[in-house]
């Protein structure tokens, strides 16, 4: 008999460093994404480049999610298999953003197609101010609405980014490594009785 | 390269990677990279940054800007002084090992170890891994070339991979990376200022007849002028019409504030580009030309490997394929021999002037086979993956040349030195020898070097990439232009990442914002020069010119970085609009007495 992990249990998207080269086609197929599904055209997944390694950073839907407590609105709410986000009810009042533990919510905006921002001051997109733009909470929802499932997953070319739902958890996280850890001590009481039988002079 | 990259995954033990950020710059080789690293293989990164590829390797030795040299010297110190070297294959198919020998003795580990504050065992380890474990290969680009001994530089790859016998074998081989996807077949058919359409030198009298035959006219038998001292030559009214196709010279020149001034002295100036680019604003003339998808031909990628491209869409209004605008404003000069119908016909022709390269590639083997890697003269030839193979070379006795390249701090005594060593190694006049040093030091007005690569989510001056949503402002989460700065600079400087700061010298000055992270030394700064907003080629080096092929030393500038308020940065980018998104510096020309090129009542047209 063996563990069995509740159906119920978030999905989320994670990267194995190992396999990461940091290209960054993630956050063009989530940008892809969020823009053909009328959402906020900016990428949910941030690569981040620290010394000992990289990878894309995104919302682990977290069971308890500190975004979807605070949410004054209902715009972040549990649902199912996931935490939702509906930029719609969004005020932009970034209480999400500083409770996320992991710095998955972003505020952000995009520009507005009817602002042509050569004329605006000041016009740099670096400076961050666009004008026109609202503040909006934004973070990954698994690609909701999309067929194929989070375009993150399908895109990375090294396979790094990988879905995570309850039968994968139960499967290859708890199943297999639960039962090579038993194997492994059961191995080494094994090779232990073994070799006391072989000097018995040694004593215990 | 000397090998096929789909070899990495499949054969190489071992990985050198120098100078090459390979997984932002060339992903699909760091995928087979990371192939071969699963299967066991190991992976040594010689770069100035710890990049991805460093993060994954197992010995990473951070060299200082150019100092290159000395670091391979010492690897092949280590090997000859361990007897780690192929002693069958040096016998056998290199000469000059003695040379080679002797102008190594002085780069021990301890003293490189000293010049460049790389630990000493690290470089024996990696010496040891990298003679151990074969085949190893050999990766670089830009970070070894781009300098004033570049050729110097390749040159050490070259022994390196010689004396362990990894040349002409699978996973083996000098892999240079290439940019572009056709840079290598351009180099093949002569787009260098000293070759022949048939890859051969402009000098050599049998190879020019053979030209001379085929086109029925005289080719020039002088080198014509190398892309880096085009500014000068601008200058001195050797240049008077200049006609630029698939470059941005205007960003991509080192100096290149030093390359908008010396247009201005230009008679005419022609950019011809799928996009309006920088340097097409300051031309007189804009000609469309067709993107890859949207014309017919091949390909030649890093592997030398030549690929069928078919067309999928119509080009949009005007734009033609490069060769038929090439082809209709030769015939309006009266030229004969341009009245090709269509991409194969210049294949053809190809195949006929570079018969040994190309000769057995006809359209339907290349759709057939998939692409074939040149050298392949006949028909019955499968193609060469493997250059080399059993050790035989291209030079007139078959073997390899071991070129003894040192180094010198002294940038003024490098001539010197090479004589010097001459005479002590009792060289013959021809054979090589290079003295390499770096044009550029820190002083105490400019106490920074400065080092230039490319991110991942831009290419080159951005000429494509930048009309890219998704990357503008998806991926491209830094927003235009950033340098990265060491912890201790930058808390010397008082500056935290997302800072506006000012890099600046006597050639020019960008403003950037600031990104503060331990991947490049103290005292050296990384910047890229994809955007407009702030080009670090306005502060690149154009005078110290390789001596062999006049490549800039690219990736050494001394600079300095002071913090700015947000208003002068607004300012400097302001000023930088003008400089590069409009037509100023364009020279006054009457218009009215240029036809377009694209006249429907031509004859030409008709005829093309």
């Amino acid at each position: 008999m063996s563990f069995v992990v509740d159906e119920k249990l978030n999905s989320f998207v994670i990267c194995d460093p190992n396999k990461c080269m940091a290209c960054y086609t993630c956050m063009s197929a989530c940008y892809q994404s969020a823009k053909e599904r009328g959402k906020v055209a900016k990428p949910r997944l941030v690569v981040i480049h620290t010394e000992s390694g990289s990878m894309p950073n995104q919302c682990r839907h977290c069971e308890d999610a500190p975004c979807a407590r605070v949410c004054p609105t209902g715009a972040i709410k549990f649902g199912e298999n996931k935490i939702e986000l509906h930029e719609e009810l969004c005020i932009g009042c970034k209480m999400c953003v500083m409770a996320c533990p992991f710095g998955c919510v972003l505020p952000e905006s995009e520009p507005m197609p009817s602002v042509n921002y050569m004329f605006e001051e000041p016009n740099d997109k670096f400076i961050g101010i666009a004008t026109g733009g609202k503040c909006t909470a934004v973070k990954c929802d698994l690609c909701e609405g999309r067929a194929a499932g989070p375009a993150c997953v399908e895109a990375c070319p090294n396979k790094a980014l990988n879905l995570v739902t309850a039968g994968r958890i139960e499967n290859s996280s708890i199943d297999v490594k639960s039962k090579n850890a038993v194997l492994d001590i059961l191995s080494t009481i094994k090779a232990k009785n073994a070799s006391q039988k072989k000097d018995p002079d040694k004593g215990v | 390269m000397t090998n096929d990259l789909a070899e990495f995954s499949g054969f190489t033990k071992c990985f050198l990677i120098v100078g090459s950020n390979t997984s932002e710059n060339h992903p699909i080789v760091a995928m087979h990279v990371f192939r071969a690293l699963e299967k066991g293989a190991k992976l040594i990164v010689i770069d100035p940054r710890k990049t991805e590829m460093a993060n994954k390797a197992d010995i990473f030795l951070q060299v200082p800007p150019g100092y290159n040299i000395p670091v391979m010297n010492s690897l092949i110190h280590v090997i000859i002084n361990e007897n780690l070297y192929d002693r069958e294959f040096v016998a056998k198919s290199t000469k000059g090992f003695e040379y080679l020998k002797e102008s190594v003795q002085e780069y021990s580990p301890e003293a490189v170890s000293k010049m460049t504050g790389i630990d000493a065992d690290l470089i024996v380890k990696a010496a040891r891994m990298y003679a151990e474990n074969k085949p190893s290969a050999i990766l670089y680009a830009m970070g070894l070339t781009q300098f004033s001994h570049g050729t110097g530089n390749v040159w050490t790859t070259s022994n390196l991979a010689a004396i362990t016998g990894n040349l002409g074998v699978k996973g083996g081989g000098v892999n240079p990376l290439r940019g572009q996807n056709n840079v290598q077949g351009a180099c093949m058919v002569g787009a260098l200022p000293a070759n022949l359409a048939s890859g051969k030198s402009v000098t050599d009298e049998a190879a020019r007849k053979e030209c001379n035959d085929l086109w029925c006219c005289e080719v020039p038998s002088k080198p014509g002028i190398a892309l880096t001292v085009i500014p000068e030559n601008i200058e001195n009214g050797n240049i008077k019409f200049l006609w630029v196709f698939g470059e941005n010279p205007v960003m991509s020149d080192p100096d290149s504030g030093h390359f908008v001034h010396a247009i201005e002295h230009l008679e005419f100036m022609v950019s011809q580009d799928i996009f309006l680019t920088e340097t097409g604003l300051k031309s007189d003339i804009v000609l469309p030309a067709a993107a890859f998808a949207e014309k017919e031909g091949t390909f030649v990628n890093t592997s030398r490997r030549v690929q069928l491209v078919n067309k999928a869409v119509d080009a949009p209004g005007d734009a033609k394929a490069d060769w038929e605008i090439i082809a209709m404003v030769a015939a309006r000069l009266g030229a004969e021999g341009f009245d090709y119908r269509d991409a194969r016909n210049i294949w053809d022709e190809i195949r006929i002037i570079n018969r040994a390269q190309f000769g057995g590639m006809d359209i339907r083997r290349l759709k057939d086979m998939n692409g074939i890697n040149a050298p392949c003269p006949n028909h019955q030839h499968p193609g060469t993956p493997v250059l080399h193979e059993g050790g035989r070379f291209t030079t007139p006795d078959g073997k390899a040349l071991l070129i003894p390249v040192i180094f010198t701090e002294d940038n003024n005594g490098k001539g010197n030195l090479e004589e010097q060593w001459r005479k002590k190694l009792n060289l013959d006049k021809d054979y090589p020898v290079m003295a390499g040093s770096i044009n550029e030091k820190v002083s105490d007005k400019f106490p920074f070097i400065m080092t230039t690569g490319r991110y991942v989510y831009q290419y080159h001056t951005g000429t494509m990439t930048r009309k890219c949503r998704s990357l503008e402002t998806g991926a491209d989460m830094f927003g235009p232009a950033v340098v990265e700065i060491g912890f201790a600079s930058a808390k010397k400087l008082g500056i935290m990442t997302g800072d506006y700061v000012k890099v600046y010298n006597d050639r020019g000055e960008i403003a950037v914002k600031a990104r503060v992270m331990n991947r490049i030394k103290d005292n050296y700064i990384f910047g890229s020069f994809h955007y407009w907003e702030a080009n670090v080629n306005e502060l690149t080096n154009p005078s110290g010119l390789d001596p062999v092929c006049k490549i800039p030393e690219l990736k050494v500038s001394a600079v300095n970085v002071v913090k700015i308020t947000e208003a002068e940065y607004l300012k400097i980018q302001g000023k930088k609009r003008e400089q590069f998104q409009s037509d100023h510096g364009t020279h006054n020309i009457n218009r009215e007495n240029i036809m377009p090129v694209t006249d429907k009542n031509n004859s030409l047209e008709k005829g093309a």
